[in-house]
Formats: C-alpha cells, structure tokens, sequence
C-alpha cells in the first residue's frame, strides 16, 4: 500500500513534468510567418488578391470611397447617422474624421500589400513558377500600385510617396509629402510598366477582376485627363477602347455583371461582400439608409434617361442593390466613361476634326441612355461641349468612383456648383492621427 | 485459544489500565457569546497533544483528558479558549468573537497565513458578507468592499462585462483585469463571444457560483502578489470555494426572488415638440433670401413645412410619411411615443441554492446545485445559470491526503443588439422619433423611412441571439507529508479549466437588422481548454527553541491553454419559423481558427517570523511564455517584504489599548504578461490588421498583418507598499497603506505613419505610475445586551499617470473622446472647450473679421455657417480660428477616492446591514446626449432640448436647433462632458432569525427571511441613466463613456434561508 502511493506520487509529478515540456513552442494557426508569406506561385497569388482585395473594403470602394466624393460633391444626401459622414456632406471636415483616417490607412495598407508582391515575387525560386507568370503578377501589382496613388493624390493632393515594403520600424518610416507633380509621375511610371507587361484579357468572365492592358491603357487616359495632358488622354483612351462595346441597356451594367462593356470591375460574391446597397437602401428594403440620391442629382435627368437615380422610389433601381447577398460587383472603369474621356480630351484640343469626333462620342452615350443627340448649337461649341461632357459624366457616373467630385474639383466648376466653396475644400484633411504620427507631414491648408 | 485469548486481555489491561487511571472523558458543549448558538465544527484539542477533536453539528464534543488537562478551544473568527479540566467531566466553553481577526486564515499564493503573519497587502471579502445579494458575476461581489479595488460595471446587461482596478490602471494596451485564481487555477477569463451586438460584452466569470465561494483574498501589492510573477501587476483574486467540514451533515437551502426595475428614465420630447423641433431645424438651417424666399436644393420652397417635408417627410413623394401640414402646424400630430416605457421593464430575479455540507476527521465533502436565473430590464434580455459543485477531501492516512474539486456550469445569456448600434434596443428607444407609432393598423411594427434606426420594440423581441457557456473547473491534488523529514510536503495538483461557448445568432427578415438579407444567421463555437499542472514542495520548521519560525516554499508550473472556434455565417432564410443555418440558401461564410499560449514557471517563496514580532518573506518567479519575444523568453520577479508587530513587544504587554500594532513594508516586481498571443512576430494573416477577411476572385488572400518585434516581452510594475494596522480595544480594527506602482515597459500599440501600411508596432516603451492611500476601519460600535452595531469601511486615493509614450510617440485618442499622454491620467478626456454661445450676427462678424485679418479672405472663426444660437468654442492657442489644434485634457474618468461603507445592525434574531458605496471625482463623457440633445437630424430628443437657445430664450448653454449641424455643435468638448461621482445605497438587506426555542419544535437548525434591496437610492449629478457606465467594455484606455448604455437596475429581492 504504502509503496503504491508513493510510485503514484513520483509517478504523477513525473507526469506533469513531462508534459509541461513544450508549452513554450505555440504557433499561429491562422497567420503565416512574413518573412515566408510569399514564396511561391501560390502563396504570390493569394498576396496579390490581398492587395486588389483592400480595394474592396468598406473603408476604400467597397462603400467609402465610392459614395463619400458624390455625398461631398452634392450626387447623394446624408440621411443616416454618421457624425463623420455629416461633417463630409457638409465639407466642413474636422481632422479627427473617422471615414478620412480609415480610408487613409486602407490606401497605405494596400500600397504595402502591392510593394511586398513587387519586391519579393521577382526573387521567388519556385521552378513552377515561369519568368512569364512572375511578371504578370508584377504587372498587376504595378497597375494596382498606380491605382492606390490616383486614389490618394485625388483625395489628399501631394502624399508621401512608398514604393518599398514596410519590414521593421524606423525613423525612415516618417516619410514627407511628394508634391502632387511627382505623385501623378509615379503613376504614369507605374502605369506604363503595367501596360507593357499585362495581357489583353484572362480567362473566364470573372477575369474583368484582374488588371489588363486595356485597363491600365484606360487608367492612363484618365490620369492624363486630371494632368489636363489632353493629346495623351485621347489617345490612351483611344487605345483603351478596343474589344469594348457600350451594352445596349444601361441598367444591364449593373444588373449582369462583367458586360462587354466593363473594362475592370472589382468581383464580389456572397462570401466577400460590400456594404454599398447596404448604405444605399432604405430600411424598408433591409439598407441602414445612411445616404440617398440627392433632388439635385435626380432633378438633373431628363424624363426618358434610361440612367436616371430618383429620389422616389429610388431604391428599386440603384447601381447597387443586391442587398440580400451584397455582393453587387464594384465597376472601376468601363467604357462608358473611356468614351467620354476621349470626347473631353478632344474637345480641349480643339479643333473641328476633333469637336466633330467628340459630338459622335457623347452622342453614343446619349443615344444609349434615350436621349436625343446634342443639339447643333452646341455641337458647334467647344464651350457649351465642355458643360454637356460634364453633364454626361455626371449623369453616367454618379455613385460610380467618385467622379462628379473630382470632375467638379478639376474642371473648376466647384466654386460655382457647390454651395459655400471654399478652395481648401477640394482636398481632404491630412488625418491627425498620421500629422501625429509622423512629424514629417504638413496638414493641408484650411484645416 | 481461550488462553491465549485471555492472556492477551490481561496484558492488554495492564497496558491501560495506568492510562485510565488519570483520564477523565469530558463531554461539553460550545456557544457563541454573540447569540449563545451552538458552535459546529470548533476544534478542541488536548494542550500539549496531538489529541483532538471537533464539535458536532449541535455544538457537541466528546475527549479524553487527563484530569489536569487543559482543554483548547479554536475556530475562525473567535478568540482561542484555554481552558483547565480541573477534574471536571463537563467543560462548556463560550467563545468569544474576535473582533482583531488576527488569528484569521489568509489564502495566499500557493499556501495560507494566520493574517497576523501577513507582510503584503492583502484584502478579504467573505461569504458572509456578499450571501444575500443578488449578485450575477463574482466581481460584484469586491465593489465597495475592498479598499483599493475599484469595481466598475460596465452596463446593466445581465452577465456583461465588468472592470476591476486594483490600484489604479498599469497598463495602456495590455488589459488591466487581475488575474483570477480559483482553487489554485488561474482561470481564462473575458469575454468568449465572437458576435459583435454593440459594445456589451460577455463574462466568462458570470458562470462561477458566487454562492459556492468562501472567501476572495485580493491580493494588491507586489509581496503578495510576485509569487504569480508575469501575470500579477494587475493584482490577484484568489477565489477560494467551500470545503467540506467535519461534523453533523448540514443542508443549506437558500432561495431568494425579487424585482428589477429602472430607477430613472429620461423624459423624450411629444410628438408635437418633436416636430416643432424638426420645422425649427430646417428653418435655421435655410434662413429665408434677401427676398424673402425660402431657396434650398435649388429649389423655392412655398413654406418652411413643405422644405422640412422634403427633408424628414420620406424620399417618396407620393406617400409622405410625414408632410408639410403637420410641420406648418405641429400640434396635429397626434402620436407621441415613449419608447423607453416600450422597451424597459420590471423584470424577475430568482436565485435558489442547495448545498449539503459535512465528512468526518477522514472525509470531508461539500456538494451544491444551484440555479439564478435573471431578465434585464431591457426587454429580451436575460441570463440564467445552473451550477453544481463537488469538494471532496480524503485523510487517506497521517501523511496523505487526497481531494477533488469539481464544478460544472451552464450559463444561458440571452443577449440583446446594445449600445453604438442602429439596431441596438436601448440605442433605437433613445433614437427612434416620438411621433412615430409602435405599430402599424395591420399589427406589423412601424417604422421611420427617413430614420436608419429600428422600431425598439422589434429590436427587443424579433432577432434572436443566445449564449451558451458551459464550463468544467476541476482540479485533484495529493498532499503528502514527507515521512523523512518534519515539516516538508510535497503539493501535486492537475487542474483544467475547460470553457465551451456556443451562440446562435438569427436575425428575421421581418426585422431591419436581417431584412436586408432576407433573413440572416450566425452559428459559432468556441472551446479553450486551459490545463494546468503544479508540484510544490512547503517546508515549515520551528527553531531556536520555537523563536524562530521558518516556512518555505518551491515549485513548479505548467500551464497550456488552446482556443479554437467554429463559425458558419448564412443569408436567405425560406421564413422565419426555421432558425438553424440550415434552411439558409445562402452560406455566407465559414471558418475556424485557433490560438493558443504557454507559461512554464518556477516559484519559492521563504518567510521568517521571530518571536512572532520581526517577519520577514522573500518570493521569486521565474515565468517563460510562449507570449514572449525569441530575446526575452525568461522573465523573473522577485519581492521581499517585512513586518514589525510593535504589539508583541515587551514593553507593550503591560498596555491594555492596543490590540494590535504592526508596521510592514514591501517591495516587488510583477509582469502583465496579457500581451497577446503572437504580437512579437511579423505575420501575413487571412483577415488584415483591420479585421477584413481576405479574399478575392473566390479566392484566399493574405496581407501583412503586424511587423515583427523580437525584443517584445512582459510590461513590468516595481511596486512598494507600507502599510501599519492599529487595533484598539479589540473593538477598532484599522489599516492605512501607502503605495507606489511604477510601470515600465508598458506595451503600446504605438501608431506609426500608416503610410508603412501599417497603423501601429507593438513596442515596450511606454511607463505609468500609479500611487495611493488606502484607509480600511471596522469596528464594532457597540455590543451589549444583545444589540450589535458593527461598521465596515474603507476608502482609497489612487493618482494614475502616464509618465512617458515611447520616443517620439505623439499622444493618441481612443474611444470618443478619451485621450492617452505623457502626463495625464489614463482614461482623460480631450476635445473643444465650449466660450458660451454666439448671440448675435455682430459677434460672429468681429471673430470672422479677426481671423481674415489673419489668414486673408475667406477665413473664419468657426465655420461659415455659424449663426446666432451656435455655441462659441474657446480659441485655446490663439490664433483666432477654430482648427483641431484648439483642443485640450477636460477631465478624467478615473475617481480621486472610491469606498464604502457597511454598518451592520442585529438585535433579537433581527439584522440589517446597509452597504453604501461611492465614487468621486471622476468624469463621464455622455456622448449619448451628443445624439438625444443633437437637434440635428431625426432622431429622438430628451426634455432637455426644451431649454435650446431660440433668439427668445438666450439665457441657456443649449445651442440652437439647426440641420445637419454646421457649426459641428456637437463636436468632442466639455459640453458633453458631466461630473460621473456618485454615492448610493448600493445594499440594505433585513433579516429575521427565527429563535431556537421555535427552530427545536420544527426540528430545523435555522430559518431566516430577508429582504434586500439594491440601488435603493442614488446621489448624483450625472444626467445619464447611470453614472456606473463604460460603453467601452473591457477596454484600458477608453473610459467612463455612456453611449445608448444599458443602465444599472434597481433591485427589491425577498430570501429564505433554511438549514437542516
């Protein structure tokens, strides 16, 4: 008896001796070591969907970016609750503003997620993993690259410029402002990287997910279009058209996805959702009703346009509206808006020629939507055709990127379109949390 | 046989009989002298010997005695009896209590004290004195009754979260919740659930029995508290369950019932003010033109009523929800709501208790069930639980002992939508217009189309979501007295403490929140098993001829605890009768995922007592982690600590006012090792550092996650403490305690410039201190011809700062508008400091025309909207405009002293005892009157909109009604920003003792009946529902904020103790 007990004493501090011997040696069960994240075909792969995916977060145009410039341009009201969203329809923007510091961060975060696939996939060593492929991946990350900063310098103007990834914690991490200048010349840079090495199309409809040459083409048209480059943004929209055709039926754009006249659309699936309908919709119809179509935006489409958002009943017809999957696919440029990008860019160039080929652009565009063409008058003027291309990019584009706000801004029509306009107003608040976090950075004025 | 048989008798004879010749068998029976009750369980014991027995349940014993002997009488809580045989074969014994206490035994780490050999600072709450209230979560219980530990519930949600400070806060981002230690396991605590519904939180210690629980010992400085190493700057809880007794089996029964309720709402505006309100928005928001017109969205309105209508009507045209004649006219409206009578309620509390209690010298046991059962008073919540309990401990023989603690819980919280949340259902009853109704003419629930908010009364009742937490506390231990050598035992213990949390989350079509997706669910599962294994060795000694006492203590630790959990996420329900994922066509997501840590620890402690005067304790732990950085795996913590009792001095023996007198001091260091399980190494995850899941293409994603910080380890607290406890008469009992808690290598998720990619870097850098008095007196006032009158008090001072952010570290905001800096106290508030309001166009033209002068045309003050009525915000740097830049500390949220007080009362079978607690000099940022005081939008308004500024009534500090806000009126400042101190009668509980007399007629051995009530009565400035409130549940930095929070309830209970 005795000497049983005592074996079980011994014998049961031996036990949890034993067992006690690895509890120091735990790993992460759902992250990968970053110094080996990306280090074949595969795992490039799935770090180049990182890097499109962080455009599809709420914070960036999975409902951010894509509704706040047309909520602060005047295309939507603000109905719902969001203090932030209220100062930004207001644009009286404070530099505390949650929706500002969050798209801030989701930019950067994706330029880091971009930087790692440039700078690491060129050194991969996996044999089935072809030089081609590499480069495609590279190209990808390159265009998705120029697109983060088109993002940034339209939001912010001048932005640090980062194009290598972020390893350790540094003083060099405080990085200043580049000029806007210099911004745009990354993108070009970028983008024309991007153009020589992406392929024409991929496989598969879902493939209008993936940057192309074509979208890197139209992209580069529209940059120049912001650079007021007017020859380059004809041309590259020109190029950008190829193998695209306008879909008979505007609201097809939205209601099937990847039409033929999608040019680059962000893919959504019930699985990987966004909140846009979500925000959009009224409580009736299952949304948060946080922003709707504003009367001025509504009161702007004629009667018969096939394109037109109402403030009644609008949310039977809106882009967005797939409220029980969220899963409406996010059109990043088709097109529609390369057409009127070209027809804009000859119109500043001037000229007969060019004024005629514009008019035949902006027509295909009004035909589609049911109107009439443009009347002669203004055929014949480049000035009364610089307010109908504005007009049409408003009426085509609306709650579609953002554009009637940077078109306002960069056409210089905000002073007279918008309310209280104040020139500061064209750029969003640096967020404080960064003016702290890095003393390099200068606040943009006004604020 | 026979002769042997007969042989042996007479040699056994012969060895008695000169035994018996001087013994004597005593019998006797043992009182109180509080009551003259009998005393169970009361040790008695042969002076000299090891002979020794206990009473019976009835206060009975038995012994054997020589007939000059003397006879010990011992038990908890009264002073020891030494009493002479002198030949007698009945020896009654009265004990008297021990108001000192000092003989008491101390739970501490790995061990016990008499509380007169304790050198650290360590506080004691009983069972007695928590057992009739109605308490949810353990923690409730140390509220107010320790000094020095600040107990905070973050809302009234039944089972939700609940902060506990001891000594202030230590520590920015690494949790500042003490560790908790029960039965001798530290056990995972938090909150489980992985369904967002605001900001509430679960509880994971709401499913421990308070019932069950002997004592709490809290732990507060570093000597006591070093010997938990890593994990101890927080401070300790050991949670100690009841064992067994020796004596006559008793039965408890304890059953109490009562009533919640709310002991203040707000009063919301009529439908007529409401809509009144709406039309004077818009009005001010669009003055009319210089001719006279009434121009907004490039529109010309005829009437300021059909512009509203256009406004907060609905975007349909055709079926205006509200239209421009009842805006023109607001007295035609006719519905006038009050949602909170819509969503608050008196709702139920029901505890019962069983416990039966006994064993003899060999075998000690104690089992119990239980079942409480609690509704919110906010309709559809509720929390119930069902708990058994099992403490067996076996003498096996005189070196070893065996034991077994088992318990087994189930905890139901049926949780409701809370807080920052359009469908929470506090949140929407503050935020839902009054002039729309509950319900539709077809019985459907009403809604406001122009409101994103839900109808309260369908975010009560319609969406479904249920919390399951079972969970299995279960150690076995062996005590073993090594044979070889006096005084050393060998402790081994197998602990687990397995936690399951379950929730079903559905959201019906018919309710906003799962309209959108035509019906939405959420299944997940939880598990963490949390193993723990121990060998320690104790060794006490006695030397130079009993002078000097010696106790010493070693050994070894492993602890592994492994979290996975299952979630399966669906859309598109068939309807709403089928609630499981099942039915859902559409799976909109399913994952699992784990995580995991480790501790391998090594621990002695050796103490010293001479002559029961000079004591001296010396602790150490050696703790590696798998938490910690490849640098820094191992991290000791050692403490020393000393003590003096000046009473037992020579020259103190011939004085009769000093009970007690001692003088201890200490020093230590403790970690907080709570950093997270991998934040030292650079990680791509599958959801980004945002919580993004990443996938694109139906394909997996990744993206970097955290930057890799090798160097990471423990934030490390020096703490020191002197403390002296005076004792005079034996009736007055105080302590005062000095501290200092220095705090460095704080971890801080330090922002970086998110242009890295990154927004933050896990660093030790920063350092906090935290210094303080405690006071704690009990007395007893008075105690004569049956009547007593005892006081407890206590009382504590803590200054909290931080003292320095890592280099080059700009201070941070979190929550709303708390702020962490160099400096200031953790939990301060910053933001726009408000200058009165602007009364006239005049005033705002000369702070308009200031500004141009300064950065030229176009500038102004505020905002180019500013009207009269706007609130004028102070120009805090001067430069005569309002930038972010014009923001500053406002205030703090952490108390400058926090107590209670307990005077307990009994007189012929009666007791009452009223418990007051209080906090003062705290402040709360009320950001839910951001919303019901906005005069912006459409939500719901309070009465105090009543006194907003129009240009008749300028003699008030609440701005005017106006659209969207322009001016930003609501902006973070001092506006929002109240006094939170309150003072309650937090407990009143009265009971009746039935007398023995009745008690032997029913053969029962005791009934009483009480009655309780808490939150009787409430003192305070705080115009929120309640000033005990952080809708930041469970976080370090964001403190004493209320936004739409779930308020503390007020609680009548009626209870019944029965023992057999």
């Amino acid at each position: 008896m005795k000497l049983t007990y005592k074996k079980s004493i011994v014998g049961l501090a031996i036990l949890t001796t034993l067992s006690g011997c690895n509890v120091l040696d735990q790993t992460p069960q759902a992250s990968l070591d970053s110094a080996t994240a990306i280090n074949d075909a595969t795992t490039a792969q799935a770090a180049l969907y990182g890097a499109y995916n962080a455009l599809q977060t709420a914070n960036a145009y999975g409902t951010r970016l894509t509704l706040l410039p047309d909520l602060e341009g005047g295309n939507l009201t603000h109905t719902g609750t969001f203090p932030s969203f209220a100062q930004i329809a207001n644009r009286s923007i404070l530099t505390d503003n949650a929706e500002v510091t969050n798209a801030w961060n989701i930019l950067y975060d994706g330029v880091n997620r971009v930087n790692n696939v440039i700078a690491k996939v060129p050194t991969i060593t996996d044999p089935t993993f072809s030089a081609d492929n590499k480069n495609f991946v590279v190209a990808e990350a390159t265009f998705l690259r120029a697109f983060y900063y088109f993002t940034l310098v339209r939001l912010w103007g001048g932005v640090p410029i980062i194009t290598q990834p972020t390893t350790v914690v540094s003083s060099a991490l405080q990085v200043a402002k580049s000029p806007a200048a210099d911004v745009y010349a990354q993108i070009n840079a970028d983008l024309d990287k991007a153009i020589a090495s992406l392929p024409a199309t991929y496989a598969g409809a879902a493939g209008k997910g993936r940057a192309t040459k074509p979208a890197a083409l139209a992209m580069k048209a529209k940059v120049a279009l912001y650079q007021q480059k007017w020859a380059d943004a004809a041309s590259f929209a020109q190029q950008a058209s190829t193998g695209y055709s306008l879909v008979p039926k505007f609201t097809d754009l939205f209601e099937a996805k990847n039409t033929a006249e999608s040019i680059w659309e962000l893919q959504q699936d019930p699985t990987n959702q966004n909140s846009l309908a979500f925000f959009l919709l009224s409580t009736a119809r299952g949304g948060r009703n946080e922003v709707r179509p504003s009367t001025s935006l509504a009161t702007s489409y004629s009667a018969t346009d096939a394109r037109a958002i109402l403030t009644t009943s609008f949310d039977s017809k809106i882009k967005y509206y797939r409220i029980s999957t969220q899963d409406d696919n996010i059109i990043m440029i088709r097109l529609g808006e390369v057409l009127l990008t070209r027809a804009e860019a000859l119109n500043e160039l001037g000229g007969d020629a060019n004024l005629a080929t514009a008019v035949t652009l902006v027509n295909q565009i009004r035909t589609r939507a049911g109107l009439t063409p443009v009347s002669a008058t203004t055929a014949a003027s480049q000035s009364l055709m610089r307010d109908e291309i504005f007009l049409q990019r408003r009426l085509e584009l609306a709650l579609e990127g953002g554009n009637y706000f940077y078109d306002l801004v960069r056409t210089g029509r905000a002073a007279t379109r918008l309310a209280n306009w104040n020139p500061n107003q064209a750029l969003w608040p640096i967020p404080n949390r960064e003016i702290n976090a890095n003393p390099a950075l200068k606040q943009n004025d006004g604020y | 046989m026979n002769k042997f048989f007969l042989g042996s008798w007479l040699l056994l004879l012969l060895l008695v009989v000169p035994a018996m010749a001087q013994d004597v068998a005593v019998t006797g029976s043992v009182t109180s002298s509080d009551d003259g009750s009998p005393l169970p369980g009361v040790s008695v014991q042969v002076k000299g010997t090891t002979r020794g027995t206990s009473t019976d349940a009835t206060g009975k014993y038995q012994i054997t005695v020589p007939a000059d002997g003397r006879l010990v009488f011992s038990f908890i809580g009264y002073v020891i009896q030494d009493v002479a045989v002198n030949n007698r074969t009945t020896v009654n014994a009265i004990l008297q209590a021990d108001a000192t206490n000092l003989n008491e035994v101390i739970v501490t780490g790995y061990g016990t004290q008499l509380k007169r050999e304790v050198t650290g600072s360590i506080s004691t709450v009983n069972a007695k004195q928590i057992s009739d209230l109605p308490i949810t979560s353990v923690e409730q219980a140390l509220q107010g009754r320790a000094a020095g530990v600040q107990v905070t519930q973050s809302s009234g949600t039944p089972g939700g979260g609940i902060a506990v400070r001891i000594r202030g806060a230590s520590s920015i981002s690494a949790g500042n919740e003490p560790l908790y230690v029960v039965d001798g396991i530290p056990i995972n605590t938090g909150s489980y659930s992985g369904i967002g519904v605001g900001n509430s939180q679960q509880n994971a210690l709401s499913n421990l029995n308070p019932s069950d629980i002997e004592s709490f010992e809290i732990l507060k400085d570093a000597a006591a508290a070093a010997i938990y190493g890593s994990r101890a700057a927080n401070g300790v809880v050991l949670i100690t369950t009841k064992a067994g007794k020796a004596g006559a089996t008793q039965i408890d029964l304890n059953a109490t019932y009562g009533q919640q309720n709310t002991w203040k709402r707000f009063t919301p505006l009529t439908g007529p003010q409401f809509d009144g309100l709406l039309n004077e928005m818009v009005t001010n928001r669009y003055p009319k033109n210089a001719a006279g017109n009434i121009v907004a969205f490039g529109t010309s309105w005829p009437t300021y009523g059909d512009l509203t209508a256009a406004i907060f009507g609905d975007g349909d045209d055709a079926n205006k929800f509200r239209d421009a004649s009842q805006f023109n006219d607001p007295s035609t409206v006719t519905t006038s709501t009050n949602w909170y009578d819509q969503i608050f309620r008196q709702a139920p509390i029901s505890q019962i208790d069983l416990s039966v209690r006994g064993g003899n010298e060999r075998t000690k046991f104690y089992v119990s069930a239980g079942r409480f059962d609690q509704q919110g008073i906010i309709l559809g919540s509720g929390f119930n639980r069902l708990s058994t309990r099992v403490n067996v401990d076996q003498t096996v023989n005189k070196s070893l002992t065996v034991g077994a603690k088992l318990s087994l819980s189930r905890s139901v919280s049926n949780r409701i939508q809370n807080d920052n949340n359009i469908y929470g259902v506090l949140s929407t009853a503050v935020l839902l217009a009054p002039d729309v109704a509950v319900r539709n003419a077809d019985g459907s629930f009403a809604r406001d189309p122009v409101s994103s908010v839900e109808n309260p009364l369908a975010a009560a009742t319609l969406p479904q979501l249920t919390g399951v937490e079972l969970r299995t506390l279960g150690s076995a231990y062996l005590d073993w007295k090594i044979p070889f050598v006096p005084g050393l035992s060998l402790r081994s213990t197998a602990s687990l403490d397995l936690l399951n949390f379950r929730e079903d989350q559905f959201n019906p079509s018919t309710a906003l929140i799962g309209r959108g997706a035509n019906g939405s669910g959420i299944a997940r599962s939880a598990q963490d098993l949390n193993w723990l294994a121990e060998n320690y060795l104790t060794y006490r000694k006695t030397a130079l001829s009993g002078n000097l006492s010696i106790n010493a203590l070693a050994g070894a630790s492993w602890q592994q605890s492994t979290f996975e959990s299952v979630l399966a996420q669906a859309t598109n329900f068939p309807g709403n009768s089928i609630t499981r994922l099942s039915a859902a066509s559409v799976k909109s997501d399913a994952s699992s995922s784990g995580t995991s840590w480790g501790f391998q620890s090594y621990f002695a402690r050796l103490g010293f007592d001479y002559k029961n005067r000079y004591q001296l304790q010396l602790s150490v732990r050696d703790d590696a982690s798998s938490r910690f950085g490849a640098n820094n795996r191992y991290g000791l913590f050692p403490s020393v600590s000393a003590g003096w009792r000046i009473v037992e001095e020579p020259f103190m023996k011939n004085q009769r006012v000093l009970t007690n007198l001692n003088i201890r001091g200490g020093y230590g260091l403790t970690g907080n090792a709570n950093i997270g399980n991998f934040s030292s190494l650079g990680l791509y995850g599958v959801s980004d550092q945002f919580g993004n899941n990443v996938r694109y293409l139906q394909s997996p994603g990744t993206a970097p996650t955290q930057i890799a910080n090798p160097d990471l380890k423990w934030e490390k607290t020096a703490q020191s403490n002197i403390g002296i406890d005076f004792g005079f008469l034996s009736r007055f009992n105080f302590t005062a305690e000095y501290y200092y808690k220095y705090t460095t290598d704080l971890l801080l998720n330090r922002p970086i410039p998110s242009s890295s990619g990154f927004t933050n870097f896990v660093q030790n850098s920063a350092s906090m201190e935290n210094k303080g008095f405690e006071f704690s007196l009990s007395s007893q006032n008075f105690n004569k011809g049956g009547f007593r009158w005892t006081t407890d008090a206590n009382i504590a001072f803590n200054r909290n700062k931080v003292l320095s952010l890592a280099d080059g570290v700009p201070p941070f905001a979190a929550g709303f508008a708390s702020w962490v800096a160099a400096g200031e106290a953790i939990g301060s508030f910053r933001g726009y400091v408000t200058d009165g309001i602007f009364q006239s166009t005049d005033q705002i033209a000369a702070a308009n025309a200031a500004a141009v002068a300064k950065f030229g045309t176009g500038a102004v003050y505020q905002s180019a909207l500013t009207s009269p009525g706007d609130i004028r915000f102070k120009d805090i740097n001067g430069d005569g405009r309002i930038t972010s830049d014009d923001q500053q500390i406002l205030g703090s949220a952490q108390p400058k002293f926090f107590g209670g007080v307990t005077n307990s009362f009994s007189y012929a079978g009666i007791d009452l005892s009223v418990f007051y607690q209080f906090v003062s000099g705290g402040y709360i940022y009320n950001n839910t009157k951001a919303f019901s005081e906005g005069m912006n939008s459409i939500f719901g308004q309070t009465d105090g909109v009543l006194n907003r500024w129009t240009p008749t009534n300028t003699n008030t500090n609440v701005p005017r009604a106006v659209y969207a806000d322009p001016n930003n009126n609501r902006r973070t400042s001092n506006r929002f920003l109240e006094d939170g101190s309150y003072g309650r009668i937090k407990n009143v509980v009265l009971g009746y003792t039935l007398p023995k007399s009745v008690l032997q007629r029913l053969k029962v051995r005791s009934i009483r009946a009480y009655v309780q009530g808490q939150n009787l009565l409430t003192f305070t400035k705080y115009s929120g529902l309640d000033p005990e409130v952080n809708t930041f549940s469970g976080s370090s930095t964001a403190l004493g904020t209320d936004f739409l929070t779930f308020p503390q309830a007020r609680t009548v209970t009626f209870g019944l103790n029965l023992g057999f």
